[in-house]
């Protein structure tokens, strides 16, 4: 489990154009695009597609390797699955496509499945070509409240070695767990206490030894951003698009002009 | 229980951002003053991922459940500092875990951080009294814990049908979804009671300290101010999804206002032309929906075009094709000595 995300996470250190942009450009981005997305009506499958050009071109342009992506996003398709089925069931009203009729309810299934793709796929594409130091500068280069910014960094930073704990925890407990025994709510809090005394300690241990090497109050970043010109053409060009795509039917045209 | 951006329209989801991003800031400047704090809470999120690797069985249901930590978090560290806390994780669960959306982070930090802290808190303080009772504690952290996670449960079927994309009818979902989380809640609860039972037992200084800087970082008044947020977040909610189902759509209806049409001419003989295509195609007729017989027109839906469906597959092609092209171009480039890139 932790295995897709750390690769995820390390991809960030790559070089490509996309890795170049700055962050703040790419965030931007990506609240314009998952907005566009998420703002059209529920039967809209069709209309959807031209999105697919965004996380296509960040994996094609940032030289993503598919796998971690797919990784990521096949455990996560079960809850919109879940949800997203009702629909077939529930909404029977006949729906156009094309030359067929189809129940509403897949079309606006559809919908869903496309949407989680494309937001989904976005958010991580976005991740793997920026890394998550960047990232969380980007976040405070905007604006965000420090202390918020700086949780994220510091859970961020101990996130893999506590998963790791969490995950010895869990396999030593399922060894020693017959049947079902064991693996009840008791067993579960004492285990919860136990990590989280040990994690108390940790953090009283990383504490003092960021003290001893100068910790303020603040994480300094090595680097700062400057926003260029190519970062506001990239930021620009995605936002039109995007906005576009929205008001202008653009499938349809293309359909139009073939027939 | 995350919310996906699959389900969420932009204006419930940008209105519990602005309503959960102005109670992470109010938290997170209550917080500016103690930067000793830091490392500690950036830890306990981290514990957070790792006690939500830990699943329990939930009796009665065969199904397991893991930790969400935010009663937890709260009792023992107060509700600002577990308010951030949470915050952290989810954001880390949604950007790097594709566990939940962006667009719906503020929702998902609003169900699952707001209700715990500062609903199911009050609620466990108020039960406790002065703590001196060992069950009225123990009653009180699974009341909360009950509370907190079926109002996040409530929430989230709110958040869906106000977003109208999903179709579940919202007295059954939420007899579904409040009826998961009952016991799921309860079980919760008792871990929590046995946590803090044991966190007091062994360390009481770590609780002592954590609710002493606990009582100042809720004081009373602030919570006229949390339930004055709550009402916007319901009413922004209300009627943007108001105007987003009675107008065609937010968007839409907006740029109709501004241009004065109902949808954006794309070059008047191409919509007709697919219109025309549409009537010679349509294999039963009685299905195409004109707008001019209004007596079907309540359970119909406008379809779409056979062009649209010829142009979503030829632009998916394109787009596929470009990405192809452009990896293909850096590959190339990149297996050859680059002299030209700065």
């Amino acid at each position: 489990m932790s295995h897709h995300v750390a690769t995820l996470d390390m991809l960030g250190q790559g070089d490509s154009p996309m890795h170049r942009l700055d962050p703040r450009a790419k965030i931007i981005a990506l609240i314009v695009f998952i907005a566009s997305v998420a703002s059209f009506p529920k039967y809209s499958v069709g209309r959807l597609t031209p999105y697919f050009f965004y996380p296509m071109l960040l994996i094609s342009a940032g030289g993503i390797p598919l796998r971690p992506i797919l990784g990521r996003i096949i455990p996560a398709l079960p809850f919109a699955i879940m949800v997203g089925l009702f629909n077939p069931l529930l909404d029977a009203t006949p729906y156009q496509v094309g030359p067929f009729v189809a129940r509403a309810g897949w079309v606006s299934f559809a919908s869903i499945l496309a949407r989680f793709l494309l937001t989904v796929g976005a958010v991580l594409c976005t991740i793997a070509v920026t890394g998550f130091p960047s990232m969380c500068r980007g976040l405070s280069e905007l604006g965000v409240p420090r202390p918020l910014v700086m949780q994220i960094q510091l859970t961020h930073r101990y996130l893999f070695t506590l998963l790791s704990e969490g995950e010895r925890l869990r396999r030593a407990r399922n060894m020693r767990s017959f049947g079902r025994s064991g693996l009840d709510w008791r067993t579960a809090g004492r285990m919860f206490s136990v990590l989280f005394m040990r994690t108390l300690d940790r953090g009283e241990r990383i504490h003092a030894a960021m003290l001893c090497r100068g910790y303020n109050g603040s994480l300094p970043a090595l680097t700062r951003g400057r926003f260029n010109r190519s970062d506001a053409l990239f930021l620009l060009a995605i936002c039109v698009t995007s906005v576009l795509f929205r008001l202008v039917p653009v499938t349809d045209m293309v359909g139009g002009f073939l027939n | 229980m995350h919310m996906a951006d699959a389900l969420i329209s932009p204006a419930v989801g940008l209105g519990f951002w602005a309503v959960s991003g102005t109670l992470a800031a109010r938290a997170a400047r209550k917080l500016e003053t103690d930067s000793s704090r830091a490392p500690m809470m950036g830890v306990l999120g981290a514990f957070v991922f790792a006690a939500q690797m830990i699943n329990f069985t939930i009796p009665g249901t065969g199904s397991s459940g893991h930790l969400g930590g935010g009663l937890l978090l709260s009792i023992l560290l107060g509700p600002s500092a577990a308010l951030i806390t949470i915050t952290g994780v989810l954001t880390i669960q949604c950007l790097l875990f594709a566990d939940g959306g962006l667009l719906a982070l503020g929702c998902n930090i609003f169900n699952l951080g707001f209700y715990p802290c500062f609903i199911g808190l009050p609620i466990y303080r108020f039960i406790a009294g002065n703590g001196d009772s060992r069950s009225r504690s123990a009653f009180g952290m699974i009341a909360a814990s009950v509370i907190g996670l079926e109002l996040g449960a409530l929430s989230v079927v709110a958040q869906t049908v106000l977003s109208g994309i999903g179709d579940l009818p919202f007295g059954k979902f939420i007899l579904f979804m409040g009826g998961i989380h009952l016991p799921i809640g309860i079980v919760e609860g008792l871990v929590t009671v046995s946590v803090v039972g044991f966190v007091t037992k062994i360390r009481p200084a770590a609780l002592l300290e954590s609710s002493a800087s606990a009582q100042s970082a809720f004081p009373a008044a602030s919570s006229g101010i949390l339930a004055a947020l709550l009402c916007l977040a319901l009413g922004i909610g209300g009627v943007l999804a108001w105007y987003a189902s009675e107008k065609p759509d937010g968007l839409e209806w907006s740029v109709t206002r501004a241009t004065g049409r109902e949808e954006l001419e794309s070059g008047g003989g191409l919509a007709a032309r697919a219109a025309e295509v549409q009537e010679k195609v349509a294999i039963l007729p009685d299905y195409s929906f004109r707008e001019s017989d209004g007596e079907s027109a309540p359970s119909a839906r406008a379809g779409t075009s056979t062009s649209g469906v010829v142009g979503s597959i030829v632009t998916l092609l394109c787009v596929s094709l470009a990405a192809v092209g452009i990896a293909a171009v850096r590959r190339g480039r990149s297996s050859t000595p680059t002299s030209a890139e700065p």
